[in-house]
């Protein structure tokens, strides 16, 4: 690789604007509007990087995203970046970027050696080696040598969107045929187009090329772009995936061409994009020739040596030969003579080619070997020279030597690749064309086209000839994948151990799957697999096109959604409140809730315990504020509830309260809660904390899916109220300081009662249930006055000691009561049978939702877990939920311990579990199992404090 | 990522539905009069077809409305949206 | 204390960047109308008796001092000013005397958001892919969709490029830390 000293005149960077960089160590310059793969060419650094298994030297190859050896680590600590392609990062100052793959680097990596090993190290090789003793013995080892880039270990800093659009015409490419469509589908002012492309510059090829006429095609077309508003052109931007309905997805870079420097800005924008339709005007890309030692540094394809001449200026080497079977290298070649570029020969397979490019060739200069091929070529860290063999004939053995030819640079052409990916993705459908040895569209499945190179459509006839692979020479060196380090005998070896899918042997020698996605070796790996199998290659086919296109950050699809916004959270009315008061707060589903309310200082344990003492010696209280509220009125709702509800509605009078159970049609128990009936045709449902919204779909799927006569309307008023639980021997004398008009009186409103009226001016409900199993008032007002009325029945509840008390404590409250908790106590199998309900079932006459799966067999199969109390044995005994209960021989599962906590009010654990026929089993021992560990228990009643539930008369 | 036409709404992304499996479930009239095994089949016997299903989907981020849906479950493509209460359009009938 | 104080979700806390600017509107009612939509000719005696027809899905209506956003079928939350829920649920239930309806206030259930600035359109379709370009939801257009991960109505009254958001009360706090991240470029 030869060092440029100076740019050739009408390149498209800035030559008087120096870029400093650092790569492996050292330091160089680059200029404005380089990539670092050019500026690096610029410096002549021929050798960037090492191969994946054998750690070969490898240099620059491509120009863009079909480059597949200068892979590098871009930066470092929360920006570093593992296989960047040196093609694709655009120089900025002060970049830093290290060659990936070698030690101490990649000028004299020492696990060169390795590739020595190539015979031991074939496709797979781990499947049939480093098999004593086992494979895990030799896997760190292994790991360590191979691989590429290394993951970054710091959280990444910087700032990703994603965006929404909407377009009536998107174009994907801004190349020739991609501004054409755009520029001919914005004639109509109302035709929204997005116009894509994902280099830092729009222009495509034309970039390429130094034709006066193309370069001012390219500036009228993009002035006229510019001008017209209903065009939006986004470059940087790479479309990433087609999928259904014409929705596209695309990556935007907004500041990597910037690095770390761009501090807080947004970094990418990663765009969701609903499509009317849409143009495919992606291109095409060319392909290596698979010969033997064909991965030196200094080997290239044809269009990057063009690239790199006629855009950023640079001649490459001193003798620069071209390889090919088709027409556009010619063409290429006689372009870099017109620009001053050293070209001394053409070594062609074909054994005719075109007389007038033969003519112009040989006047200028540039020696001829037609039917010729290349069979070795020498110098390891960068080329040296060629090995020619003349063919026999076309695909045949060779037939003599050609003498060798000495080179510094060969630029390749085995044919080119229209970039079909995304017309896959949509489900478009390729046909094999012959003549062109390409894939290219020909049924679409969705409203897209493909216009250009990426429709097959070429500017002059190729002419080409294929040979997927040397014939006469060992398959052993002939690369086809340079990144994952694939050679064509191991594409033969797949074929031979009858691997004979595409698919397969994707797999199987991992040929395109490395960061290039098999961009420049799917289709000389079908070649050669079609060759070994005697098939032709229509009918080998290609594997699946799936997005990425290309690869994409993680940071890209997280957008903001990170940390706190990971989810969507819901707060309560009184938070503020809980907040200065110290709650410590845990997610329940959605809901930011207190689990308790810790003094500084104070432990989760010692804080509920405090709580809970008070709850029942003093007042407490919580904010109950899911509690789930449905309105459910209507004509038909006595008898839409009395289907909904295991108990009978029908007989619920007005102004009574119910404790009700509501099941699945299989029988299963989704939920609990009070029902109270406010007028004849006008039902309050309360359902379990944050399970309004799913009872209120269930509720709503009956009536609009079955039962779509019932006239009832249901309305969700859970979060229009705050609702506060006051709950302990005191809670009445606080709540009755406070001004209103409901009789809150022992004599007045007893247990399980519902009142209306106002409070502090507000309207206001009560309903006295209780889940403490203390006095307790659920006072509901509305939401707005929630932090309000917190602060008002704390202040009026001081002199009696209250205490806030959160969730934690609640459930601890309520295992001491042995009051099941749907969710907690119950599973996807417990049935009302389970909770004890069997009788009330018997008692109601109608039919409800789940009623006949209870006397399905399975219903009352022996052996069903059954809600009970459990008591441990051992002093100072405890458990925890999930804790298994045993079988009598030990071996299996009869059960589970549901809930369990240390009572502060009992001063011994309290659990609660489901226990294989517990009904008929109380007073039984059991064994309880946790984490290694064994200990007695006994199935007694659920509920040890206040079993007669005495303190709820008071 | 499919997009559904709610008969209220308009066209939306999958994002803001939720899919209630197969329609045109009856429930049994007299569930006390069925079989275990008739019952079992209408808690859990569904069709898987290669093609056309039947389905209802529910706007659950829209209007919260039940709907139907004729999909086709290889390729995706909605073949007709009609209302819970509308009978099913016979395949290849109109607009399916 | 004599009285209960009312606080907003935001007690008024908004955002304010060059671009965009979110704020609490503290100065709406909200009332649900639920009429059952099922029943043939239902939706039919209901304008007869309020003598206005309401908007139908997708769009919003102004009539006097209230706003009527259809939220589903037969069903529409009107906005009216804040503190008259009373007197305008009695003069509707008036009206609608004999139906089968059923009217609530839910103003406390509800945050509402002023969304402001050039960039809304742009950062509304951060949050929902529903298409928001001017064509397609533009004055007297509301919708409800999925936005941030949770449902939620957007409306354009009108009044220039102001957007009024609605959700549930709990996701008050949510709402505004997803439009501050969201707009970070703005």
């Amino acid at each position: 690789m030869k060092r440029t000293a100076q740019r050739l005149p009408h390149a498209r960077v800035d030559p008087g604007k120096t870029l400093r960089f650092r790569f492996d160590g050292r330091t160089y310059e680059g200029v404005a509007g380089d990539s670092l793969a050019s500026a690096l060419l610029a410096n002549g650094v021929g050798v960037v990087g090492r191969s994946f298994k054998l750690h070969r030297p490898r240099g620059v190859f491509g120009c863009g995203k079909e480059e597949a050896n200068a892979l590098v680590q871009l930066e470092s600590g929360g920006y570093s970046e593992p296989n960047a392609r040196a093609t694709l990062v655009p120089l900025y100052e002060g970049l830093e970027a290290r060659g990936q793959n070698a030690w101490p680097n990649v000028r004299s990596d020492v696990f060169g050696a390795l590739g020595v090993f190539k015979r031991l190290l074939p496709a797979s090789f781990y499947y049939k080696t480093f098999m004593w003793p086992n494979w895990q013995r030799w896997e760190g080892l292994v790991r360590r040598l191979a691989g590429l880039g290394i993951a970054p270990t710091s959280a990444d800093p910087q700032k990703y969107l994603k965006q929404n659009v909407h377009a009536d015409v998107v174009v994907v490419g801004a190349g020739r045929s991609g501004l054409e469509a755009a520029l001919a589908t914005s004639r109509d002012p109302a035709c929204r187009v997005l116009l894509i492309d994902e280099q830092e510059e729009p222009g495509g090829g034309l970039l390429a090329s130094p034709a006066a006429a193309d370069r001012s095609w390219l500036e009228e077309a993009l002035r006229e772009v510019a001008a017209r508003d209903n065009i939006t052109l986004l470059c940087r931007t790479t479309v990433n995936g087609y999928y259904d309905n014409n929705v596209l997805a695309a990556l935007e870079r907004l500041s990597n061409h910037h690095g770390p420097a761009a501090g807080g800005a947004v970094r990418e924008r990663f765009w969701r994009i609903f499509a009317g339709r849409v143009v495919l005007a992606t291109g095409a890309i060319e392909r290596p020739l698979v010969f033997p030692n064909n991965d030196r540094p200094g080997i290239m394809l044809a269009s990057a040596v063009r690239e790199y001449c006629h855009r950023y200026g640079l001649t490459l080497g001193e003798r620069i030969v071209f390889y090919t079977n088709n027409d556009s290298a010619w063409r290429t070649a006689l372009e870099l003579v017109d620009a001053g570029v050293p070209v001394v020969a053409i070594i062609d397979l074909r054994p005719a080619v075109e007389s007038e490019l033969r003519q112009r060739a040989r006047e200028a200069g540039i020696a001829l070997h037609l039917g010729t091929v290349v069979t070795d070529t020498r110098g390891r860290s960068g080329l040296r020279r060629l090995v020619l063999h003349r063919l026999a004939g076309p695909g045949d053995a060779l037939e003599a030597p050609a003498g060798t030819l000495d080179c510094d640079v060969l630029a390749m052409s085995g044919g080119w690749t229209p970039t079909v990916h995304l017309y896959s993705q949509s489900g478009g459908l390729l046909a094999y064309r012959d003549s062109d040895a390409c894939f290219v569209p020909e049924r679409a499945h969705q409203a897209v086209t493909a216009v250009g190179r990426a429709n097959g459509e070429f500017a002059a006839p190729l002419n080409l000839q294929p040979q997927w692979l040397t014939p006469g020479v060992s398959a052993e060196h002939q690369w086809v994948d340079f990144q994952y380090d694939v050679t064509a005998s191991d594409i033969q070896l797949a074929a031979r151990e009858n691997f004979v899918s595409v698919e397969h042997v994707k797999r199987y020698t991992t040929n395109g799957m490395s960061v290039d996605q098999g961009k420049t070796s799917n289709v000389n790996g079908l070649g050669i697999l079609a060759l070994a199998t005697g098939r032709p290659i229509p009918e080998v086919g290609t594997t699946r096109f799936r997005p990425p296109y290309h690869p994409t950050s993680l940071g890209a699809y997280a957008g903001i959604e990170l940390g706190a916004l990971y989810t969507p959270f819901q707060q309560l009315p009184a938070h503020a409140a809980h907040v200065a008061a110290g709650a410590l707060f845990e997610d329940y589903g959605a809901w930011q809730r207190p689990a308790c309310y810790p003094r500084p200082g104070e432990e989760e344990e010692a804080a509920m315990a405090r709580e809970a003492r008070a709850v029942r010696s003093a007042v407490g209280l919580l904010d109950y504020s899911p509690l789930g509220k449905l309105e459910v009125r209507g004509p038909d709702a006595r008898e839409f509830l009395n289907r909904m509800y295991l108990n009978n509605i029908r007989t619920l009078e007005v102004g009574a309260a119910r404790y009700g159970l509501m099941l699945n049609e299989a029988g299963i128990v989704i939920d609990d809660g009070v029902v109270v009936c406010l007028a004849r045709d006008h039902f309050l449902l309360h359902t379990t904390s944050g399970g309004a919204t799913t009872i209120h779909q269930h509720l709503e799927e009956w009536l609009q899916c079955e039962w779509t006569d019932l006239e009832v309307i249901v309305g969700n008023a859970t979060t229009q109220w705050a609702t506060l639980m006051l709950s302990g021997p005191k809670a009445r004398a606080v709540l009755a300081q406070l001004d209103g008009d409901i009789d809150v009186s022992r004599e007045a409103f007893g247990h399980m009662q519902y009142r209306e009226g106002r409070l502090l001016g507000q309207p206001c409900r009560i309903l006295r249930a209780s889940f403490t199993g203390e006095v307790s008032f659920e006072i509901s007002v509305p939401a707005n006055c929630g932090l309000s009325l917190w602060e008002a029945l704390m202040q009026a509840g001081e002199p009696h000691g209250i205490v806030p008390f959160g969730i934690e404590t609640l459930m601890l409250l309520r295992t001491e009561k042995g009051y099941p908790h749907v969710g907690a106590d119950t599973d996807g199998n417990t049935m009302p049978q389970d909770l004890g309900w069997g009788g009330a079932v018997a008692n109601k006459p109608d039919d409800f939702v789940g009623r006949r799966s209870l006397s399905q067999p399975v219903g009352s199969d022996p052996g069903r877990f059954q809600f009970t109390g459990l008591e441990l044995l051992e002093a100072d005994a405890r458990t925890v939920s999930g804790a298994h209960i045993l079988t009598a021989d030990g071996e299996s599962t009869a059960g589970y311990v549901t809930s369990a906590f240390h009572s502060p009010n009992l001063n011994r654990t309290v659990a609660l579990g489901i226990v294989a026929d517990a009904r008929d089993r109380q007073g039984e021992e059991v064994t309880v199992f946790y984490a290694g560990q064994r200990q007695r228990a006994r199935l007694i009643k659920p509920g040890v404090y206040d079993p007669a539930g005495e303190a709820l008369n008071g | 990522m499919i997009r559904i036409e709610c008969p209220w709404c308009g066209p939306r992304s999958e994002a803001e539905f939720t899919c209630g499996g197969q329609s045109h479930i009856v429930r049994p009239a007299d569930p006390a009069a069925v079989s275990d095994r008739e019952w079992a089949q209408y808690l859990y016997q569904r069709d898987n077809p290669k093609g056309l299903h039947y389905e209802r989907w529910r706007h659950t981020f829209g209007c919260r409305q039940w709907f139907n849906v004729a999909r086709d479950t290889v390729t995706h493509e909605i073949r007709a949206v009609y209302r819970m209460t509308d009978l099913k359009p016979a395949p290849g009938g109109e607009g399916v | 204390m004599a009285k209960l104080d009312r606080a907003t979700p935001l007690a008024g806390t908004g955002l304010e960047r060059a671009g965009l600017c979110v704020a609490e509107n503290t100065g709406l009612g909200l009332i649900r109308l639920q009429a059952f939509h099922r029943r043939p000719g239902a939706v039919e005696e209901l304008t007869a008796r309020l003598g206005i027809e309401p908007p139908g899905p997708g769009s919003l209506r102004s009539e006097r001092d209230r706003q009527w956003f259809w939220s589903a079928p037969g069903e529409w939350l009107i906005a009216i000013p804040a503190g008259t829920e009373d007197a305008v649920l009695g003069a509707l239930r008036a009206q609608l005397d004999g139906l089968f309806v059923v009217l609530s206030a839910i103003t406390d259930s509800q945050v509402a958001l002023d969304i402001t600035g050039e960039a809304v359109r742009e950062v509304l379709a951060r949050g929902s892919t529903v298409d928001f370009h001017p064509a397609s939801f533009g004055a007297g257009n509301c919708v409800l969709t999925r936005f941030a991960g949770v449902p939620v109505m957007l409306a354009s009254p009108g009044r220039g490029e102001q957007i009024l958001l609605f959700a549930d009360r709990s996701l008050a706090r949510y709402l505004l830390d997803w439009f501050e991240a969201a707009s970070i470029d703005c």
